[in-house]
């Protein structure tokens, strides 16, 4: 089972009248839809503003949604047409680079982002930097391991238990206990 | 056996490992617990935060970015899926359709060959159970005959256990606070499948039974 089947059942929690079932879809995808229309309009506050109107579309469009494709790359389409028709109508040029919703997930918006980033901006980046590596080096090894396995490998619970060679429940064990350590760290700063 | 924190669940939930049941459970747990949902969109972040850790500074949403959406979308209508579409299915789901239907056919003959055994088997052990137990009583009768208004009377004089229990229990009560919810047909699938999975190691000599499930607990 994949972050598919969360999906699934939270869109048809949606499509069944249950709206906070969207709210929980929006925690989880909110900040890669703002950095993908980031990509788009070249300003942060802009980006959330288009963000959130993808989000709303995208909920009113739920109930035309059938699941023929998955609910992360139909959402990341809304958020690139929201953005090329908001260039569109302020007759603002369309970036150079186009990308589509396939490739939005592995995207990476760093180098456009350098671009404006501020020094507010420029200090709360290194300090969530900083808070995160520091956390995750404080980490005793076997949580370390865990951890970075599932976010930077993407490895299934199954695949890191066969790498680790520990039980399923080990390791869902050590991804928590990692995430709670991190997070105490990082709370401050959010 | 240690136990599994809702907060262990979640962060499985995260990373959709969580299981059907307990993933049934976090979202309803998600769709009122203000803490939970706190900590779900900080787990979200720290998976972002370590993928994209030298450009997390604009994928950090403010508070009011949820807010903002909820506002508008409040005065809309309860989303209602569009007539002809039963219900969401996944990819896997639509890919497999295709090739289903010779092996639906033999299920179906699978299912209707064990269901006629199993209903034989069925028939012939309720008649041995009536047989021996017209037996046992007949015995029984003859030894130490009933009383009909007697059995009837005491009968009557027998109080619900259940109604005294829930008067006299203290309000901080277990049953009394956690809190209970009708499953969905969705739900009694999952525990359906859940008794199926636990049965392969029980007896293979008794009928596979069926959970009709009252409600379900979502505390954890």
């Amino acid at each position: 089972m994949g972050g598919n089947q969360t999906d699934l059942e939270l869109v048809k929690r949606v499509q069944a009248g249950d709206k906070s079932a969207f709210d929980v879809l929006v925690l989880k995808y909110q900040q890669k839809v703002i950095n993908l229309v980031n990509r788009y309009m070249h300003d942060p506050h802009l980006s959330m503003d288009v963000a959130q109107e993808a989000f709303i579309k995208a909920y009113r469009g739920l109930a035309n949604f059938r699941g023929d494709s998955a609910f992360y790359t139909w959402l990341y389409r809304i958020a690139i047409n929201t953005a090329k028709n908001h260039l569109v109508s302020k007759n603002r040029r369309m970036p150079d680079s186009d990308i589509d919703a396939q490739e939005a997930e592995q995207y990476s918006s760093a180098d456009a982002l350098r671009e404006f980033a501020t020094p507010e901006h420029e200090l709360l980046k290194d300090e969530i930097h900083g808070t995160v590596m520091n956390a995750i080096n404080a980490l005793p090894e076997d949580l370390r391991v865990a951890i970075t396995l599932r976010e930077l490998e993407a490895m299934s619970y199954e695949e890191i238990a066969e790498a680790m060679e520990c039980p399923i429940g080990t390791v869902r064990s050590r991804i928590f206990r990692a995430r709670e350590a991190i997070e105490k760290e990082l709370k401050p700063l959010l | 056996m240690s136990h599994i924190t809702k907060e262990e669940y979640l962060s499985a939930f995260v990373d959709g490992e969580a299981g059907s049941f307990e993933q049934h459970r976090i979202c309803d747990q998600l769709a009122t617990d203000e803490v939970m949902r706190d900590k779900f969109s900080s787990f979200s972040l720290i998976g972002e935060a370590i993928r994209n850790n030298s450009q997390t500074e604009a994928s950090i949403a403010s508070p009011s970015f949820l807010s903002g959406i909820q506002d508008a979308i409040a005065d809309d209508e309860p989303v209602v899926l569009t007539q002809g579409d039963s219900t969401v299915i996944s990819l896997d789901a639509a890919k497999a359709r295709k090739r289903l239907f010779p092996k639906q056919a033999f299920g179906y003959a699978a299912a209707a060959s064990v269901a006629a055994v199993a209903a034989i088997s069925f028939q012939n052990y309720n008649s041995t159970q009536e047989m021996s137990q017209q037996t046992t009583s007949a015995s029984l009768e003859a030894e130490a005959p009933v009383n009909k208004v007697q059995v009837s009377s005491i009968i009557s004089s027998v109080k619900p256990v259940k109604t005294k229990l829930a008067k006299t229990a203290p309000k901080n009560d277990y049953f009394i606070t956690a809190s209970f919810k009708a499953p969905d047909a969705e739900m009694r699938g999952l525990m359906n499948k859940y008794v199926a999975h636990h049965l392969q190691y029980a007896s293979s000599s008794t009928l596979m039974p069926r959970v009709r499930a009252v409600s379900y607990s979502t505390d954890f």
